[in-house]
């Protein structure tokens, strides 16, 4: 790989991606329900990186579309977050038997 | 066979039984690894766009009604999509609303005078509380001119409602019809500027070009209301206070 | 014509609408009764738009959002296909919602149903229609969302986990499908799909998106082995819930893989590829036909015969191989498929209805415990039956003319193999129907004698499942008349199409 190649908006679109990986991992891996949602949203940021930082440029302003993405992907994340941690709520409140701590 | 992928069944109550092996582990590592390098690999190779639609936006620009290109695109180039987002935060409202138990006759907010919040709550109440109203008010306002708009704002005036609802003095009563309505006015609005402009326009949400910036406004107040009460919701149905006043009362 | 385009906003509008008035109103009477007159309304406007697009030539009705055309603003796009796919959803959208106001109406769970059917409803027309890469992503978490909260307000433990794993395989299919998207508008910097489907390449940027969006949208159409969510949750959901997750939804995402596959990134798809999707489909119709004959849940047992099912739709893969080039989202194999959606969607909300009534007068679904049930409930199992006989493709059924389509077209481009999949498929779906059926006319059993273990329902329940199952007959006598319809079901990309905008930049 040419080190010209690594630009700055090559940099942070790949640690975007970067995230992503670590999410779907996290997602995959990790036991913990509760890591389990936070490993998606750790994977909704990667994304929101790698539009942000495609969208902005040396010689003229950012791109707003990219930005309006991901303004109403952070909002659809929080709903997607919000119901899961519902759900795990009263899935637990259902427990059969045993209290959990 | 494969039923129990994503989580199993047991580990929400206990993740010691989520554990995968440590060579599927391994494996998915390394596929994910191969995956990322795929796609920056991908990245690198192809060229990027010249400019996006940065060009095409900002020539628009001055016919949207607003001067920042962001809550130009959110709330009037591609306002369809912002109108489908409310919708979104609307259902899980709709799920997270306490079933209906009680009598709808009560009001909307109770106060208890004789609950003490203690010094450190009372005065987070009456210093934090309004000043994080107006700044979501500012954050509102602003929007038209540069960064902010209608979710930081609905963020902020949520901050403020859960210090207050999580005190013992305040409770909010999810029942009310005066709850269900501000949890629906955002869409509500948005739905009916959008066929309102239509009978000016022709298109559903276009404005009037003379009015754009009030209708904006106007619609990003009411999602900022259904915001924050949805945020608010979200908060006090996770967390779990209020069950007293709303099950039982 | 005009006037059409000028109402589809309305497919989605009104759903969100009536949506708000459910949340304000509270009372399951009146929402059940605005709910069946705006469905009828629907139901009459995405027809007129169906006959609007046969008789208009250029086949594409384009609406700009707000006023403005695409690359800057969001537009509509309404073609044969997506025409039939907005009134297919707005017909079992109406038979449901009436099976619905009786299924909830003395239930509390109605107050919450109401306004999340019609926020799904709203989110697959949305689908359907957009013209918009990151506006198809809000509709899908619309959908998404919305189906995981109608299966949650079954509220026992076993529907809310298949409810959350649901919801995390469905966000984690979104995240993968936005991903594409900022690859896609990094590259060409553009959001409209017909922009898009015009400048695409097969860039490694543009391989890669169209990797991560079939990934992402196997998940959610639970394409064989990413079908692992789909019995709990198709199988848990209440009976008309159930009929439109395995009608509608799961045809949403793969209308979307199909038209990536071979309209819009079809420079980047690879013939490989497209045989590897059609192993997979071949494996899902195998494996869910296979779990379906052992599963112990008549539910269950419906919800793995549409991942069966689903398998026969990624058949059309294989059978686009060298014809990619060309405008591939036309053509006998899309009409086929075509076919088997309408079939499918037809015969299986039929089945869940019929299921649902099974419960309801049983009060259990355990497929050993039924026997000698036809006496109790004749016409649900008569439903269960025909829908069945289409499912396996019997003639005078639409899954028959379907299955026709798909045989003969293996054979007219020589992949044979397929033809042994498919009538495996077939024999595996007659064995798992009769298994069912065979029990439920078995006779002299004493599970049912106790007349107060049987409970009565309402007869309008097993007739709108009737209706259903009887559609899937009509549709298969009148073949010719559907395949008129989808002759002209062309995806014109190259073609400007038709907007309000265009007219009055003329008119000007």
């Amino acid at each position: 790989m040419m080190l010209s190649q690594l630009t700055p908006e090559i940099m942070y679109s790949a640690s975007g991606i970067a995230l992503f990986g670590i999410g779907l991992l996290g997602l995959i891996i990790v036991p913990h329900i509760f890591r389990k949602i936070l490993a998606i949203n750790v994977m909704g940021v990667g994304i929101f990186m790698l539009l942000v930082s495609s969208a902005k440029r040396a010689n003229i302003d950012a791109d707003p579309v990219p930005h309006a993405m991901v303004l109403t992907g952070i909002v659809v994340a929080v709903a997607g977050t919000a119901l899961a941690l519902f759900l795990v709520k009263k899935i637990n409140d259902l427990a059969p038997s045993e209290k959990s701590q | 066979m494969f039923k129990e992928i994503i989580f199993k069944e047991d580990a929400i109550n206990k993740p010691e039984k989520g554990r995968l092996p440590t060579s599927i582990a391994v494996l998915c590592g390394v596929t994910i690894l191969a995956l990322c390098t795929l796609l920056v690999g991908a990245l690198i190779s192809t060229q990027r766009h010249s400019e996006g639609l940065q060009q095409v936006v900002s020539s628009m620009l001055n016919k949207s009604g607003v001067e920042n290109p962001v809550t130009a695109v959110l709330l009037n180039f591609r306002s369809y999509d912002t109108l489908l987002e409310i919708a979104v935060l609307l259902i899980v409202a709709i799920v997270m609303l306490p079933q209906a138990t009680v009598s709808k006759s009560l009001s909307l907010i109770r106060v208890q005078q004789s609950a003490d919040p203690g010094l450190i709550m009372s005065s987070l109440l009456r210093f934090l509380a309004p000043t994080l109203i107006i700044m979501g008010g500012y954050m509102l306002w602003t929007g038209a001119y540069s960064p902010g708009g209608a979710f930081q704002a609905g963020a902020l005036i949520a901050g403020a409602g859960i210090l207050i609802f999580t005190n013992v003095q305040y409770q909010v009563n999810m029942q009310s019809f005066a709850f269900r309505a501000l949890l629906s006015i955002g869409l509500c609005i948005f739905i009916l500027s959008g066929f309102a402009v239509a009978l000016q326009t022709g298109q559903f949400l276009e404005y009037p070009q003379k009015y754009a910036s009030a209708i904006i406004l106007f619609i990003e107040t009411a999602a900022t209301v259904s915001i924050a009460t949805t945020l608010l919701l979200l908060y006090l149905a996770v967390a779990g206070t209020q069950e007293e006043f709303n099950h039982d009362a | 014509m005009d006037n059409i385009a000028a109402l589809l906003p309305a497919l989605i509008m009104l759903p969100l609408a009536v949506s708000v008035c459910c949340v304000l109103i509270k009372n399951s009477r009146v929402c059940a009764a605005i709910s069946i007159i705006s469905a009828a309304a629907l139901l009459i406007l995405s027809a007129g738009t169906l006959l609007a697009i046969n008789t208009y030539e250029a086949g594409v009705l384009r609406y700009a959002f707000a006023g403005w055309s695409q690359p800057l603003g969001i537009e509509l796009q309404v073609s044969g296909f997506t025409a039939l796919m907005t009134a297919l959803t707005c017909l079992l959208v109406f038979v449901l919602s009436i099976y619905s106001s009786v299924y909830f109406s003395s239930s509390d769970k109605a107050i919450r149903f109401w306004p999340l059917w019609w926020l799904l409803i709203a989110g697959l027309n949305a689908l359907f229609l957009s013209s918009d890469i990151f506006n198809i992503y809000v509709a899908f978490e619309l959908i998404g969302l919305a189906a995981v909260a109608l299966i949650a307000i079954e509220n026992s433990r076993a529907a809310l986990i298949a409810a959350l794993r649901y919801l995390l395989v469905s966000l984690l299919g979104s995240l993968c499908y936005l991903l594409a998207v900022a690859l896609l508008y990094r590259e060409y910097g553009t959001l409209d799909l017909v922009q898009l489907a015009s400048m695409t390449s097969d860039s490694a940027s543009s391989t890669a998106a169209l990797m991560l969006i079939t990934i992402g949208l196997c998940l959610k159409t639970a394409l064989f082995p990413l079908h692992f969510w789909l019995p709990a949750a198709h199988g848990g959901a209440s009976a008309p819930v159930s009929a439109v997750l395995s009608a509608l939804v799961v045809k949403g995402s793969f209308y979307l893989i199909a038209r990536f596959w071979l309209d819009i990134l079809a420079p980047a798809a690879s013939d490989a590829g497209l045989i590897i999707l059609g192993v997979f489909g071949a494996a899902a119709i195998l494996w869910g036909s296979a779990q379906a004959l052992f599963a112990s849940r008549l539910k269950v047992m419906v919800a793995y015969s549409t991942v069966a099912q689903i398998g026969y739709l990624f058949l059309l893969f294989p059978l686009m191989v060298g014809n990619t080039q060309t405008n591939a989202f036309e053509g006998a194999a899309m009409g086929a498929i075509t076919y088997l959606i309408v079939a499918h969607a037809t015969a299986k909300s039929a089945m869940f209805l019929a299921a649902g009534n099974i419960m309801r007068i049983a009060g259990h679904d355990n497929i050993k415990q039924l026997k000698g049930l036809v006496r109790h409930c004749p016409l649900s199992i008569f439903t269960f039956g025909i829908a069945g006989a289409s499912l396996i493709g019997l003639p005078p059924s639409a899954g028959f003319i379907a299955k026709w389509l798909l045989l003969s077209n293996s054979i007219n481009t020589g992949q044979w193999w397929w033809v042994i999949v498919i009538l495996s498929g077939g024999l595996l779906a007659a064995a798992y129907v009769f298994k069912f059926l065979n029990l439920a006319f078995t006779k002299d059993d004493d599970t049912f004698t106790k007349a107060d273990i049987v409970r009565k329902i309402s007869p309008i329940m097993p007739l709108c499942a009737l209706a259903l199952a009887l559609l899937t007959v009509v549709l298969g006598f009148n073949a010719q008349w559907l395949l008129d319809i989808s002759g002209t079901l062309v995806y014109e990309t190259t073609g400007q199409g038709f907007t309000v905008q265009n007219l009055a930049g003329v008119a000007q």
